[in-house]
């Protein structure tokens, strides 16, 4: 759960990357930080074992000052894929104000997509996260790779959950951006409702949005 | 699970915010601050985002500590300030930057300005403290969510431990209760089973009874033929003996002239009536009859003694059993069974005496013997054959018959295994057999071949003083 304290105008937001084993959480994390302006962005903390696969999580903090004195730091989270680290992926999972779930779009992945998603659920329910209303945007990666499912094929699935769909490309910046700001957009909504932000403190989607440059399309349509 | 849950939420997040004081502790401050000195003045503090002064290097005053204090609180800086404190002293205070806040202060006391490579130094210091809180940062985030996942697995592992604890209980209970259940089960078997044994002994004798009247009803038969025939020859020598007291009489009370022509006459007609009876055919006859009957009856006697030797019903002595006497008595009572066609080959050695219950040991012979005669449908040869070996007794029971299966010999002494029709055999005969071989301390021993016969060969322990 987020926590907002007025007094020193400060809000601090969780924002978790969740999804099956490899399917390109970290990868995610790692080109928003690519692309983010410096002033905003803490350091990329990465825990990783051996193949590049993550152990504990990765950590990326961002502060966002608004015009109002508002500042939000907004703690970016990715957690093991591997069945085997439940444990972590529980822990890190606890008091997230969003989740982006990373799906792989190959089709040899679709049931650890599947399985992935209802361990989300399943998780949520236990960190007592209320899962039907929370903030929650759909990524499916590897859009480069052969052997995928296709995008109607995709839709056709997923649509009817009524959640955001991305597809991206992660290792080369694609969807990368639009993913995180549909979940800034998904997560301010869920804050506002709670904390009157828009009314009571003059903050505003777009200020929240405003940490994301508009800088990078190049790199998205490259 | 639910009380687990619980139990996590209570629990410190690793994820939360840390504060200067963790980050840049006293102790890891402690260890390099001699280090420092070098690129610090004398005087040097670290200031929590608060304005706590928790960490002090050299002699600093009161009044410079509670001076740095009121402005950190009043201003929160974001940039470095200076202040002018007591004794001419300049107090520089640099933010404490990390993940882009400002999360402290270092608060450095000057004699007098300082210079460029001053300056120059102290920023080097705090990019040692940004990079001290970094690693710092690392192990509180990993150790925490370390912490956090060993208290989960040690929560379901208890709560998995507790799951077993419950079901090893039940399994507990149900097997305790299993033995007893188990126990009651074999008890009422084993009374069934000893009913049927007594009935198979019973059905054993009974099949028999049938027989033993025939044996019985025969020489009766012909006893009592002959004690009707005596009955008559009886009555026919009482009249001659009349003819010969009549005769005997006239001869003492008649004169003598007269006499020899009487006695003469009376002659004739006693010699006529003897004629008739066939006197001479009679005496001859009727010690043959006499002895057939004796005969007759003796047989009878014997039939009767041996079926108490073999049924002894009641009787459960231990006793010393001569075991030619026990075949002997088992072969007379099944006499009836064995057939024109079978031939009985009897070869018995002097065996010594064995201890036992001679019902039990009769029953032995009357089982294993109504096997061999039930295998050789009437023609065949049965053979008896006894020795002594080595404080044993060794009985061979062998017959020309049927033989038994390989694959069914392991099972022919089970209870209620029977080549048998149904209706014909308990399964229990040859069971029964090994049970009474094997209460009176001996072996039994089977071999066969199918088409050939079979032999059983029952070894019972000899008095050992014999």
């Amino acid at each position: 759960m987020a926590e907002f304290n007025p007094q020193n105008k400060k809000l601090i937001a969780k924002l978790v990357y969740y999804g099956p084993a490899l399917s390109g959480k970290t990868t995610n994390l790692m080109r928003l930080h690519d692309v983010l302006n410096p002033r905003n962005c803490g350091e990329f903390m990465a825990f990783e074992t051996k193949g590049d696969r993550t152990l504990f999580f990765d950590f990326l903090p961002l502060l966002i000052k608004s015009v109002h004195g508002l500042t939000i730091k907004m703690k970016l989270y990715t957690v093991p894929g591997q069945v085997a680290h439940d444990a972590t992926r529980k822990a890190v999972l606890s008091r997230a104000d969003g989740v982006v779930f990373v799906a792989d779009s190959q089709t040899s992945q679709a049931v650890s997509n599947f399985e992935s998603f209802d361990n989300l659920e399943k998780n949520a329910g236990r960190v007592g996260l209320d899962f039907n209303n929370l903030p929650l945007v759909i990524q499916f990666n590897k859009r480069d790779v052969k052997d995928i499912l296709s995008e109607d094929e995709i839709r056709h699935r997923w649509e009817p959950a009524g959640l955001p769909l991305v597809f991206g490309s992660a290792l080369y910046g694609r969807g990368v951006r639009q993913t995180f700001i549909q979940a800034l957009k998904s997560i301010y909504r869920g804050l506002d409702h709670r904390y009157h932000l828009a009314s009571g403190f003059g903050l505003e989607e777009k200020d929240f949005l405003s940490v994301v440059p508009e800088l990078p399309m190049q790199r998205e349509s490259a | 699970m639910r009380q687990f849950d619980q139990e996590h939420i209570a629990m410190e997040q690793f994820d939360r915010e840390y504060l200067i004081e963790e980050l840049l502790p006293p102790d890891l401050l402690d260890n390099v601050a001699r280090d420092l000195t070098a690129m610090l003045p004398d005087r040097w503090a670290l200031y929590s985002e608060n304005g706590r002064a928790y960490y002090q290097s050299g002699q600093w005053q009161q009044a410079q500590v509670e001076k740095s204090t009121a402005l950190i609180q009043k201003n929160r800086p974001q940039e470095e300030m200076t202040i002018h404190g007591p004794d001419n002293c300049r107090i520089v205070l640099l933010p404490v930057e990390y993940d882009l806040e400002v999360k402290g202060y270092l608060a450095l006391c000057h004699a007098r300005p300082a210079d460029e490579a001053a300056l120059q130094s102290s920023k080097s210091v705090l990019n040692m403290f940004k990079q001290f809180m970094r690693l710092k940062h690392q192990t509180m985030l990993t150790s925490g969510l370390h912490g956090m996942v060993v208290e989960e697995s040690y929560a379901e592992l208890k709560s998995k431990a507790q799951a077993l604890a419950l079901s090893e209980e039940k399994y507990r209970n149900l097997s305790a209760n299993l033995e007893i259940e188990v126990q009651r089960k074999t008890e009422e078997i084993h009374v069934a089973q000893t009913h049927m044994m007594q009935q198979e002994k019973m059905a054993a004798i009974g099949q028999l009874s049938a027989g033993m009247a025939h044996e019985i009803n025969n020489p009766l038969g012909f006893m009592i033929s002959n004690l009707t025939t005596l009955k008559s020859y009886a009555a026919d020598l009482d009249m001659l003996v009349q003819n010969y007291q009549q005769l005997a009489s006239l001869c003492n009370s008649l004169p003598e002239v007269e006499a020899t022509s009487v006695i003469q006459s009376r002659c004739m007609s006693i010699q006529e009536v003897e004629r008739n009876l066939d006197s001479a055919f009679l005496l001859a006859d009727i010690p043959v009859l006499v002895q057939e009957s004796i005969d007759g009856a003796e047989r009878i006697q014997k039939i009767v003694r041996d079926l108490r030797t073999v049924a002894r019903p009641g009787e459960s002595k231990r006793e010393s059993i001569n075991i030619h006497e026990s075949i002997d008595a088992v072969l007379t009572i099944v006499q009836n069974r064995i057939g024109p066609n079978i031939a009985i080959q009897r070869a018995f050695s002097p065996v010594p005496l064995v201890p036992g219950y001679p019902q039990e040991v009769n029953q032995i012979w009357l089982n294993l013997i109504l096997n061999a005669l039930d295998a050789m449908d009437d023609e065949g040869i049965l053979g008896i054959t006894t020795q002594a070996a080595n404080h044993q007794a060794v009985v061979l029971i062998s017959d020309t018959g049927n033989g038994i299966a390989p694959n069914k010999l392991s099972k022919i002494f089970d209870p209620f295994f029977t080549t048998k029709d149904v209706g014909r055999g308990t399964g229990l005969g040859l069971h029964l057999v090994y049970q009474l071989v094997l209460k009176h301390g001996g072996r039994i021993e089977v071999r066969s071949e199918p088409g050939k016969g079979s032999a059983f060969t029952v070894r019972l322990p000899t008095a050992k003083d014999n």
